[in-house]
């Protein structure tokens, strides 16, 4: 019935890529030159902070420390438009690449975050997450892509046979005052590690070494080993921002997901 | 008022050669939507909805009879919003806009009737523009 508007509408392959290259907020940041809308929750981009936009500068000073002299990595933090880094596609064995290559051409239209599902472990949204700790306990809080969090132990190892899980189990352990080393297990296989959809097994493990080396930034060195999926163990680093005086925003996927049952793909 | 106009976008095919990026929003904006259907709709605002995971708006465009159709919009989530500054009433039911956005694939209507579609910035009666950002951005 829309024909009479498809009629008048011109077919422009490249929009889509030509808007992924332009600053992103472009016409937002106009107007806040303009004096209106300065943001309740600061100047970051549309998605909560995007790679090519100039999000605010992270600030400086030293490393906060706990008072047991352990690194204090509490704060909101983003990653800004790198929270897709994964360094690369991982070494795949024959049938996740053949599951992956499927994912790609059905243009991730299975993706269980369209579908308001966690997104599993390392894999991140580019919402801002919040990170809470103890003694005992660090628990980070993420803003999407559905409000899941993730509760890393520090006083116990993992449970016994504890998948298959979501966001799996997590432990960590410090080395020295500066280094918390996270250690997660008890997979399921349903989450994607990307929205290109690269696959996991059961048997994934995730080492992730936080490291937070001044004020402003959180350090990721992450190492992903899957046997089963993979030829050979993927290290990888995220660096992220403190983004100050904010907060983690509500983000309920589920209320009015529409796009599940339009998710076509080609 | 025309009930549409045709965007006038040059396509740079050169462009599209870089790297696949992971889509931005939480669903894959091509499995969804379609680059090649890019429309600006000119009309007026029905009612917003102010909800996750994506906010949606409204709009009634009339062609040369009068005749009425609705396009539903999908735009960015409220906290992405909020965070530039935009709320609920940045868009009152009633006002004049123009719509640059991208057509649903699938092509099916939404319960309500009204044409699934999916937005990249409103620019209102005073020239200023609102909900600027798409889950288009962030894909090849």
């Amino acid at each position: 019935m829309h024909q009479r508007y498809l009629g008048s509408v011109l077919g422009v392959a490249a929009v889509a890529a030509l808007a992924a290259l332009i600053p992103l907020n472009s016409s937002a940041q106009s107007e806040q030159k303009q004096g209106q809308n300065k943001g309740k929750f600061g100047p970051v981009g549309p998605e909560g902070q995007k790679g090519k936009s100039k999000g605010p500068a992270a600030p400086s000073g030293p490393t906060p420390r706990m008072p047991d002299g352990k690194t204090d990595f509490q704060g909101v933090w983003t990653p800004g438009g790198t929270f897709g880094n994964m360094g690369g596609l991982p070494s795949l064995q024959p049938w996740a690449d053949a599951l992956y290559k499927e994912r790609r051409a059905n243009l991730s239209k299975d993706d269980p975050e369209g579908h308001c599902l966690p997104a599993g472990v390392p894999r991140i949204s580019p919402f801002p997450y919040k990170i809470v700790q103890t003694p005992t306990l660090l628990v980070i809080l993420d803003e999407g892509n559905i409000h899941s969090y993730r509760q890393v132990a520090l006083d116990r190892g993992h449970a016994p046979d504890p998948g298959p899980l979501w966001m799996g189990d997590s432990v960590g352990r410090w080395e020295g005052n500066d280094t918390l080393v996270v250690d997660t297990v008890g997979f399921n296989d349903k989450t994607w590690l990307n929205g290109q959809g690269v696959p996991h097994s059961e048997e994934l493990h995730v080492i992730e070494r936080f490291g937070r080396p001044d004020l402003g930034h959180l350090q990721i060195d992450i190492t992903l080993e899957d046997p089963k999926a993979f030829t050979k163990p993927h290290s990888f680093q995220r660096i992220h921002t403190l983004m100050p005086n904010t907060d983690v925003l509500e983000y309920v996927c589920n209320e009015f997901n529409i796009d599940a049952e339009h998710l076509v793909g080609k | 008022m025309k009930p549409s106009v045709g965007a006038g976008l040059a396509a740079i095919c050169t462009l599209l050669g870089g790297a696949a990026v992971p889509a931005l929003a939480h669903h894959s904006f091509a499995a969804e939507y379609d680059s090649s259907k890019a429309i600006t709709i000119k009309g007026t605002i029905q009612k917003l909805e102010w909800v996750n995971p994506h906010a949606y708006f409204w709009v009634e465009s009339k062609d040369e009879s009068g005749k009425p159709t609705v396009f539903a919009f999908e735009t960015l989530s409220p906290n992405a919003l909020a965070r530039q500054g935009w709320n609920r009433n940045s868009l009152k039911p009633g006002e004049a806009v123009v719509v640059e956005g991208y057509l649903a694939k699938d092509g099916k209507l939404l319960a309500d009737g009204s044409i699934h579609a999916n937005s990249k910035s409103v620019t209102r009666g005073d020239g200023r523009k609102v909900f600027v950002g798409s889950s288009a951005d962030s894909e090849k």
